[in-house]
């Protein structure tokens, strides 16, 4: 025996106070709690007669919780299911508008969109309590927006509803907080300017006079930023004071069908059912949103029925796909694309291009453009990259959205068209052409980026095959800090970037991509005037058809020129429980709608 | 030297080292990557990319912006975390509890496991026991943490039912229920509201990433501990106490254990200093909101505030637990001084 002063050496040690001591903890941990969990079944709090969706997220805490600031998917979610707008999206379409705590939406036709498309009228719904209890009026409506452009946070939504609705927007500087805790009433944009630009006509009329005629208003406030929040809520927390700024990243109170009722950072988000809400209540009791950071664990808990829904990555299909308990939907276009600029005012320095031959502008050559968009094979990058999950767009309208057209061309890939091209581009001086000259360039791809590195062996593999002997593509994985400096001094040749649209309107792919003063077209060192014209003109028209035709001709005209190409459109890839009812994808939905969901 | 002048001393030398460990992890987040990395996104105009740089003192010179990190430090003010989206210390604070708990418990199952085993296999040497457990710690050394965690999530959780895969508690369950937060410390808690069925389903909670994150604590250990032992065991002093007829009980656990402790102290002491640090990936797998997945996290999001804060608070911890260790050391050598 352990302990026995007879025993073998070996036998001794104190053993039985060990085993003793383990025993004891894991007995203690795990049937001890088993037990206590046992006895504990009778005080569920009614979970069993509840019904409760839990979601098994990725990692990833919002940057805030207040719509007027918020500018990312995380909180977004959120924002959309206890938060309402003015108007949401009909189901599955994101072309389509349905109204919300308006009674109508806005357009010519039913006369309250007038004054050549600068006035928006919006009669709002009587009887919608906020979660306070709360009447929603005008004065809510008013309130929203007007707090939104006070705050005016640079790095915030704010931008989306002030440059169409305040003159000269982008000369108001974010709102400041005095030492007092106040806001600075000469920062952010000013009342008297919010006055002149929305009205309240009456409790609940509400109108809001655009500098600019844009069709795509209803959608811009359809995005978070268009949030309406109770006024007495924010007011009875601090209000325009930085105190009530803080309170509201944590704290909501809307009118959706859902209130925020707790929210643990890195842990979890309880969405409860409204009971007073305007439509029929959502069925579902509450929704549990779980951040849990590993996807095989996400797996494990979709598939053993503990979360209902869970992102699952696109690897583990073969996991999913084959389970009867869990349903997936998938291949369905995401408004997220991928593309690649072309910088045509190049700012080379030997060191961060210690290869490169080409002259800065060697981009601003169409022909050399176009070569370099055949030689890209988008459909492998596609099929190894994405794992086949994804469109090769043929511009910058994606595939789902208003003035998209399947009729325009995508770029091919093509050795011969390459070699055509390259021979069509003259060298500096038309002494000769860059087939046969040749060119050495260097490109560069941020570390751990597999999309974009496949992306450059791409380039390579087919610039090189064009002349094997003179055309010389060197890729160079840099890290991110290193890529975005290299970014920021305009130094890379080519730029690999993705995009996500904030309103469902081709003006928001347009503008930023190809008007001169677009953050991408900058970017890409190029300008135009006639392209300027055709997306201002297209961004304006109210007569849908005619809106249609000139986004047609813009999307033919951008596809002669080629200042991007389009790499990838993703689709989406959805995993639930079978049990699980009322899944609805839209494009433009920051992650799940939960509304219409039922178990 | 009395005990508290040495603590005294020894704590006014930690701030030399923290200084030094300052400097060395500032300089180290400058020359290994933009800090503005963090603040940019591909949707920034050149112009919001410039504020970027003027707001954080990313435009000035390197010393200069250690100046204001440090001082800010110094202040109070550890900047603010982006990832977390609250100040850096605020961070720090509400995530310390679970990582202690973790630890703690994850030292809890591996301290005994690991001495006992480790003292076992000396008293049985070139046996089959001392053969089986030597690999088994080989392989505890060896395993990767991700897999070991997959392994038991597969097991315990998805096939057999009876260990909860992930959280720190059934959020489902507690949904009804609002959650104690007196200490930060769940265990402590739910005990103080005298809520035990809360406090059984956290254990159960802890249980799968404690033993993860105690695998390796327990290889070590049984590593040094043999060792230390079969050492301790061919010195004159046992022989002598075996000479003079003590029962072998008293030799093994009062003359031989007790000194073949001291090395495997510095073992515990960097143990555990190191699960606070290290259990990224346990916490990240088992969805524990602890400072390793916190770290993690601003490491693949580029967040060097948040990464500096880390660092330093552990450099204070790791300095804090040495000096613990030592003042142990002379609890169970009397040879050592506190000099």
């Amino acid at each position: 025996m352990e302990g026995n002063t007879d025993a073998e050496p070996r036998k001794a040690g104190g053993s039985k106070i060990i085993v003793f001591f383990i025993v004891g903890l894991l007995l203690g941990a795990g049937l001890g709690a088993g037990i206590m969990m046992a006895l504990g079944d009778d005080d569920n709090g009614g979970q069993a007669t509840e019904k409760i969706v839990v979601v098994a997220t990725i990692s990833g805490n919002p940057e805030s919780l207040d719509p007027a600031v918020d500018y990312e998917t995380v909180g977004g979610e959120v924002i959309q299911n206890v938060y309402e707008t003015l108007m949401f999206y009909d189901g599955d379409s994101a072309a389509t508008l349905v109204p919300m705590l308006c009674t109508e939406v806005p357009t010519v036709a039913n006369g309250l969109v007038t004054d050549n498309g600068l006035t928006y009228t919006y009669h709002l719904r009587e009887g919608v309590k906020f979660h306070d209890g709360t009447d929603m009026t005008s004065e809510d409506v008013f309130y929203s927006f007007a707090r939104a452009l006070r705050l005016n946070d640079p790095n915030g939504p704010a931008w989306m509803v002030g440059e169409l609705l305040i003159p000269d927007y982008y000369d108001y500087s974010r709102g400041k907080y005095l030492s007092d805790g106040n806001l600075n009433a000469t920062s952010g944009v000013p009342m008297d300017v919010i006055y002149d630009h929305i009205w309240m006509k009456d409790a609940y009329t509400v109108q809001f006079n655009l500098t600019v005629a844009f069709p795509g208003w209803n959608y811009v406030i359809t995005f978070g930023v268009g949030s309406i929040v109770s006024k007495d809520y924010v007011e009875a927390n601090g209000g325009m004071t930085q105190d009530g700024y803080n309170y509201m990243f944590s704290h909501m109170c809307g009118t959706g069908a859902f209130s925020l009722e707790s929210y643990y950072p890195d842990t979890h988000f309880i969405l409860a059912r409204h009971d007073g809400y305007w439509r029929e209540p959502a069925k579902l009791s509450k929704v549990i949103i779980r951040q849990i950071p590993d996807a095989n664990t996400r797996l494990l808990l979709l598939k053993s029925g503990e979360a209902d829904v869970a992102s699952i990555p696109r690897t583990l299909r073969s996991s999913v796909i084959s389970d009867s308990n869990i349903e997936v939907t998938e291949g369905k276009p995401t408004f997220n694309i991928d593309f690649i600029g072309l910088n045509q005012k190049i700012n080379f320095n030997s060191t961060a291009a210690p290869n490169t031959n080409v002259p800065a502008n060697f981009f601003a050559d169409k022909n050399v453009r176009l070569a370099f968009a055949h030689a890209m094979n988008a459909s492998k990058l596609i099929a190894t990259q994405f794992y086949g999950a994804g469109i090769q767009p043929n511009g910058a309208i994606p595939k789902g959205m208003f003035g998209y057209n399947a009729s325009v061309p995508t770029y091919t890939y093509d050795l011969a068209l390459v070699k055509s091209y390259l021979e069509n581009a003259s060298t500096p001086g038309n002494t000769s052409n860059y087939l046969a000259e040749g060119f050495n360039i260097d490109i560069f791809y941020n570390t751990g980026n597999t999309v974009r590195q496949t992306a450059c062996e791409m380039f390579r593999d087919g610039l090189q095959a064009a002349n094997p002997d003179k055309i010389h593509v060197t890729i160079t994985g840099v890290e991110w800090a290193t890529y975005l400096a290299l970014r920021k001094a305009g130094s890379m040749p080519v730029l690999f970037l993705g995009w996500a649209p904030d309103y469902a309107d081709p003006n928001n792919y347009m503008q930023p991509f190809f008007h001169s003063a677009g953050t991408y077209a900058s970017m890409c060192g190029f300008g135009n005037d006639t392209l300027d014209a055709m997306i201002e003109q297209a961004a304006g028209e109210l007569n849908p058809e005619t809106r249609t035709t000139l986004y047609y001709e813009l999307s033919m005209y951008l596809y002669g020129e080629c200042l991007h190409i389009w790499t990838v459109q993703a689709t989406n890839f959805h995993c639930e429980r079978v049990s699980l009812d009322g899944y609805t994808f839209n494009p433009m939905y920051s992650g799940l709608y939960y509304y219409p969901m039922d178990k | 030297m009395r005990l508290s002048k040495y603590i005294v001393k020894r704590i006014l030398l930690l701030i030399p080292v923290l200084i030094g460990v300052s400097i060395i992890i500032f300089a180290l987040s400058r020359m290994t990557g933009e800090p503005a990395a963090a603040y940019i996104t591909d949707k920034m105009t050149p112009a919001q990319i410039q504020q970027v740089y003027e707001k954080y003192h990313f435009d000035e010179p390197v010393v200069n912006q250690y100046w204001y990190w440090l001082t800010g430090i110094l202040e109070g003010d550890w900047g603010f975390s982006k990832i977390a989206g609250v100040p850096v210390n605020e961070a720090i604070l509400v995530r310390l509890p679970v990582t202690m708990e973790l630890t703690l418990l994850s030292m809890a199952i591996g301290i005994p496991i690991g001495i006992t085993l480790g003292t076992k296999t000396a008293l049985r040497k070139d046996k089959t026991f001392d053969h089986v457990v030597r690999v088994i710690s080989l392989v505890g050394v060896s395993i990767p943490v991700f897999w070991l965690a997959l392994i038991l999530q597969y097991v315990f959780y998805y096939k057999l039912d009876i260990l909860p895969a992930a959280g720190l508690y059934d959020i489902v369950r507690w949904s009804f229920t609002p959650i104690p937060d007196i200490t930060g410390f769940l265990i402590i808690d739910s005990l103080l509201v005298g809520n035990f069925r809360l406090f059984g389903d956290h254990i159960l909670h802890m249980v799968m990433p404690a033993v993860t994150l105690s695998f390796g604590t327990i290889a070590v250990l049984i590593r040094i501990q043999r060792n230390s032992m079969l050492e301790v065991l061919n010195l004159d002093y046992i022989k002598t106490a075996r000479a003079k007829g003590l029962p072998e009980k008293t030799v093994i656990n009062k003359h031989a254990r007790r000194n073949a402790l001291i090395p495997t102290t510095t073992v515990v002491g960097l143990s555990f200093g190191g699960s606070l640090g290290g259990a990224v990936l346990t916490e990240s797998i088992f969805a524990l909101p602890g400072l390793g997945r916190w770290s993690a996290s601003s490491i693949t999001h580029f967040d060097t505030t948040s990464i500096l804060g880390f660092v330093l608070f552990i450099a204070l911890v790791y300095s804090l637990v040495n000096l613990a260790v030592d003042i142990m050391y002379a609890y169970l050598d009397p040879r050592v001084k506190l000099e």
